[in-house]
């Protein structure tokens, strides 16, 4: 529960106005991520868990808790998958 | 009597000329590009070139390459092999026409030396606004030539390049290099932008496509980015020019990395870094056209006014 996510450091990445464009060095394959994904995105240059994103989110979205939790875990499991993000090594 | 074949060797004529931002040594002359008397970083020869890559990474239809080397061969006129991005060797087939050998330096090998080199040669031709280029993005045949010296003539801008720009960075800042001041246009090109192709010469034997020289029109150097204008058709039967923002400025310019599927994904974490850098600093259009309708003063005109607001 207290996983704590960070961005996949090898990772190329550049703010292209309020999104982001991602290429990832070893499978070249290319990533895009809309504005709020690009938000949680600035946020994981530091490692967060999933309850200090959402506190975070809150404040600065009009959403529900609810909603919000479903979405970022579901963000974060993608991110996961994709070897996009990765779980801290500092706890 | 006298052996003095070696001694030819060394009488072997050497053209300096600087292109792309290199100095370019050749020993075939093209005069499409700017007499420099600068040190040469890349060299231009003839002789003989490898049968086969050792390492390639790719095969294609009459090509081999790897992330340093490159071998292709165009059966009917020669085989070029460049290497490092610094040297390119010419094996010319016999009778080739040295207009038709040049063609291809002037296209796929130059793009390959500049790839080679961690460029990001672009499918551009391009304009100087206020010190800053405007480049004009587009498959072959959609006028990217045209609408450059439509602007140069019409509303004085200078030219920097006719269709491979490359983009580099300085001090982390993304900058665009001038290339040469010639011009490939077609005949029905030359009748749009009112030039008669009378003493203009033949960029090839067998192709109807004329060299025009812009020469003190032509801007070298380096700039800063300013905008970059992608062309494509319009079903409709009108002009659109529409501004595109976010990752779609990404995906739509990078269709127009020069000979993007001949390299494949062989340089694109360079390209990476290159394009986004050059993209956070350049505004992006989608310019949309009809097919086969001279549009070229309407055109002109809507580019000189988003120009002069940007």
């Amino acid at each position: 529960m207290d996983k704590k996510y960070v961005r996949k450091k090898e990772l190329l990445s550049s703010r292209m106005d309020n999104e982001i464009v991602m290429m990832h060095p070893e499978s070249g394959k290319y990533f895009a991520l809309n504005p709020v994904a690009s938000r949680i995105w600035d946020l994981l240059e530091t490692p967060h868990n999933l309850n200090e994103l959402i506190e975070k989110l809150l404040k600065e979205f009009d959403v529900s808790e609810e909603t919000c939790c479903k979405e970022v875990s579901a963000f974060l499991k993608e991110m996961s998958e994709k070897k996009l993000v990765v779980i801290s090594e500092q706890g | 009597m006298v052996n003095n074949i070696s001694f030819c060797y060394f009488l072997k004529k050497h053209y300096t000329y600087s292109a792309f931002g290199l100095i370019i040594s050749s020993e075939i002359e093209i005069p499409e590009f700017v007499i420099s008397k600068e040190k040469s970083n890349v060299t231009i020869c003839y002789g003989n070139v490898p049968k086969t890559l050792k390492k390639a990474e790719h095969e294609g239809f009459r090509y081999q390459i790897s992330k340093n080397e490159f071998l292709i061969k165009y059966s009917t006129w020669a085989t070029y092999f460049v290497c490092n991005g610094e040297k390119v060797i010419i094996q010319p087939e016999k009778n080739a026409d040295e207009r038709d050998i040049r063609a291809f330096i002037l296209s796929t090998v130059i793009a390959i030396v500049l790839h080679q080199r961690g460029l990001l040669p672009l499918h551009t031709s391009g304009i100087v606004y206020k010190n800053k280029g405007v480049l004009f993005a587009g498959n072959s045949g959609i006028g990217k030539s045209t609408i450059a010296i439509a602007l140069n003539k019409k509303y004085k801008y200078k030219f920097i390049s006719d269709d491979i720009t490359v983009i580099s960075e300085q001090n982390a800042a993304p900058i665009i290099y001038s290339s040469f001041p010639s011009v490939k246009l077609w005949q029905d090109s030359l009748d749009m932008l009112k030039i008669s192709n009378n003493k203009l010469p033949l960029i090839r034997k067998d192709v109807n496509k004329f060299r025009y020289n812009t020469n003190t029109d032509f801007y070298s150097g380096i700039l800063n980015p300013y905008a970059i204008f992608v062309i494509e058709n319009n079903v409709q039967n009108k002009v659109e020019i529409i501004e595109i923002k976010g990752v779609e400025k990404f995906n739509i310019v990078r269709n127009h990395i020069f000979r993007a599927k001949m390299i494949k994904e062989l340089y694109s974490n360079e390209h990476f870094k290159l394009l986004t850098l050059f993209l956070n600093s350049a505004k992006c259009y989608k310019i949309l056209r009809p097919k086969d309708v001279n549009t070229i003063n309407e055109l002109s005109s809507m580019i000189n006014k988003i120009i002069k607001k940007v």
